[in-house]
């Protein structure tokens, strides 16, 4: 029996290692992008200093479709987010010459600001599209979440003593320590790795699992989203002209029909036409559970056309895991656990991905494909952040004019992060932690200053409505005083313990 | 934040109760409370933090107490960590 067990805790801790190392680097990618994306609209406030204005939801709405309604009035839709009291600009999607484009507008003169950019939404996006055109990037995320959950379910069944373990850490003793490391990261946290693995391999569900819908619907997808959201009001342009309705007593008749939660976001299809609607979806930040609930108006008139709310069990229980995933119910401070845990995983996955070489060159000299697999580590671990600080510096330095600037700050952001993976292919692991890590820590220091130094934090104290502002400098310069400690960490010598040495 | 406390402290003690970290207690308290005990006061404790949470009638206070479990453990580590260190010195 006690051979059994032995044998099953060898298979287990073999296929920990096997699948953290085939998708670690995208695991880390992910990781660190979805626990950035926390402060998404945090993020976004850094990144357009410009937009100091704030208005409530309906008075911003209500500028953000003056605006679109001058220039954008042949348009097949509008989509806006209204701001929250974490985001203060109207996030909008419309069509603007063919193309659908984003744009965050100001809340008092719907205009949009002028630096723009994707702000978190670039990390968001990068959590589960990984940067790849559409399916390929949601497809590679979904099968790195699935890799992450055996990993963790394999994990805490080859781990021996997982309670001891919890307040165990031995430092500066070579792989005992990125040992100690790996397990107190991965255990401190295990609820959050377990719940958020799952959920977010639900809510890629339809990728990874699609055959659920093939069966039943087919290639008809539409048709699949409308049963799923069935209170969706649709109809043709009708090709007149026709101005909207004042949208205020629109929204609050949501509002007063949501049983005064607040809106969430807006679907204007056929704007400018006979045919216009609006439909005013409620905000999920009020409950863990988002209930979806939606109420679409006749555009010229202003009158209710269609009412719904979500009441099935199954999709209810869907929403639950969602809403745990996304996190939008939370405040400040569970906003910072959420915040703690994500990157208790992130760095979970990077001493993962050391410990697998450590743990090699203790045994034996390393072989060629783990040396490669050791440059790897030193390019992605230290390149990814070094990107993620790219993208703000981009944010900072490109003229505000510049064309495509959205799209230019994401390329920069990338090409870093290539240049750096290039950077610790080149250079010895022990140079290259050191260097790339110094190199991440300047950027990181800098980045602040960058971004508007003193003035900046003070004007963001003065205010009180900054704060999160700071948060994100904060984390910047803490980011670079760990950095700092990586370069000042004396490397070891190897010690390749023989057969001998240890008999 | 009461929750919090509760759940520190049965941390703390559940660390405590382990031989490796007993050292993190102060020498009276040691010699008071054999590992069994302290061990069963840190369940007391985090299982009271629990009821704590839950008793606030939502949701999101069992969300919070899952977050504040790994942030407590972890400074309860660092507790140990460095305690250990001082004594290598």
């Amino acid at each position: 029996m006690n051979a059994i067990r032995v044998g099953t805790r060898q298979v287990m801790a073999w296929l920990h290692g096997w699948t953290g190392l085939l998708l670690g680097w995208i695991l880390f990618v992910m990781c660190l992008a979805g626990t950035l994306s926390v402060f998404k609209p945090e993020i976004g406030r850094w990144m357009r200093p410009e937009a100091t204005a704030s208005a409530g939801r309906l008075a911003a709405v209500e500028a953000a479709t003056r605006w679109l309604s001058a220039n954008a009035p042949g348009a097949g839709g509008w989509y806006l987010t209204p701001p929250d009291g974490r985001a203060n600009t109207v996030d909008a999607v419309f069509e603007q010459g063919g193309a659908y484009v984003v744009r965050a507008l100001d809340p008092v003169t719907g205009a949009p600001v002028a630096r723009e950019t994707l702000g978190g939404e670039f990390f968001y996006r990068l959590h589960f599209e990984l940067e790849l055109p559409y399916p390929w990037g949601r497809l590679l995320a979904s099968i790195a979440a699935m890799v992450m959950l055996t990993a963790i379910i394999t994990g805490i069944i080859a781990h021996r003593r997982i309670f001891r373990d919890y307040f165990t850490f031995r430092p500066a003793k070579g792989q005992r320590s990125w040992l100690d490391g790996h397990n107190a990261l991965g255990v401190l946290a295990l609820p959050f790795h377990l719940m958020i693995t799952f959920s977010g391999l639900l809510t890629l569900a339809s990728v990874n699992m699609p055959w659920g819908i093939v069966a039943n619907y087919g290639k008809d997808l539409v048709a699949s989203y409308h049963d799923l959201a069935p209170g969706a009001a649709e109809r043709p342009a009708a090709g007149k002209p026709a101005p909207l309705a004042p949208i205020g007593p629109m929204l609050r008749e949501a509002e007063r029909r949501f049983g005064g939660a607040p809106i969430g976001r807006l679907a204007i299809l056929n704007p400018g036409d006979r045919a216009a609607i609006v439909t005013i979806y409620r905000s999920d930040t009020a409950q863990i559970g988002y209930s979806p609930a939606e109420i679409s108006f006749d555009g010229p008139s202003g009158r209710v056309i269609a009412a719904w709310a979500e009441h099935r069990p199954a999709v209810q229980t869907y929403s639950v895991i969602y809403g745990l995933h996304m996190g939008r119910f939370a405040g400040m401070g569970l906003r910072w656990l959420y915040f703690l845990g994500g990157a208790m995983l992130t760095l979970a996955v990077g001493s993962g991905m050391i410990l697998w070489v450590v743990k090699r060159r203790e045994r034996a000299p390393l072989s060629l494909a783990n040396r490669i697999v050791e440059r790897l580590n030193v390019g992605v671990i230290v390149g990814v952040p070094i990107g993620c600080v790219a993208f703000l510096w981009a944010n900072r330095l490109l003229p505000l004019d510049l064309a495509e600037r959205a799209q230019q700050e994401v390329n920069i952001a990338l090409a870093s992060a290539g240049v750096t993976l290039l950077a610790g292919l080149a250079m010895r692991p022990a140079i290259g932690w050191r260097v790339l890590s110094a190199v991440l820590a300047l950027m990181c220091l800098a980045a602040p200053l960058i971004g508007g130094g003193i003035g900046f934090a003070a004007e963001a104290i003065r205010t009180g409505d900054d704060l999160p502002l700071l948060g994100a400098d904060l984390v910047l310069i803490v980011t670079a005083v760990a950095m700092v400690l990586v370069v000042r960490t004396k490397p070891r010598a190897p010690v390749v313990r023989t057969r001998r040495a240890v008999a | 934040m009461i929750c919090g406390l509760l759940l520190f402290a049965g941390m703390y003690l559940l660390a405590a109760a382990m031989s490796p970290h007993r050292a993190v207690m102060p020498a009276h308290a040691r010699d008071a409370l054999s590992p069994r005990v302290t061990r069963r006061f840190g369940w007391l404790l985090v299982a009271a933090s629990f009821v704590v949470a839950a008793g606030r009638g939502q949701w999101i206070h069992i969300v919070t107490w899952f977050g504040l479990a790994p942030l407590c453990g972890g400074v309860v580590l660092a507790l140990c960590t460095a305690r250990a260190r001082k004594r290598t010195r």
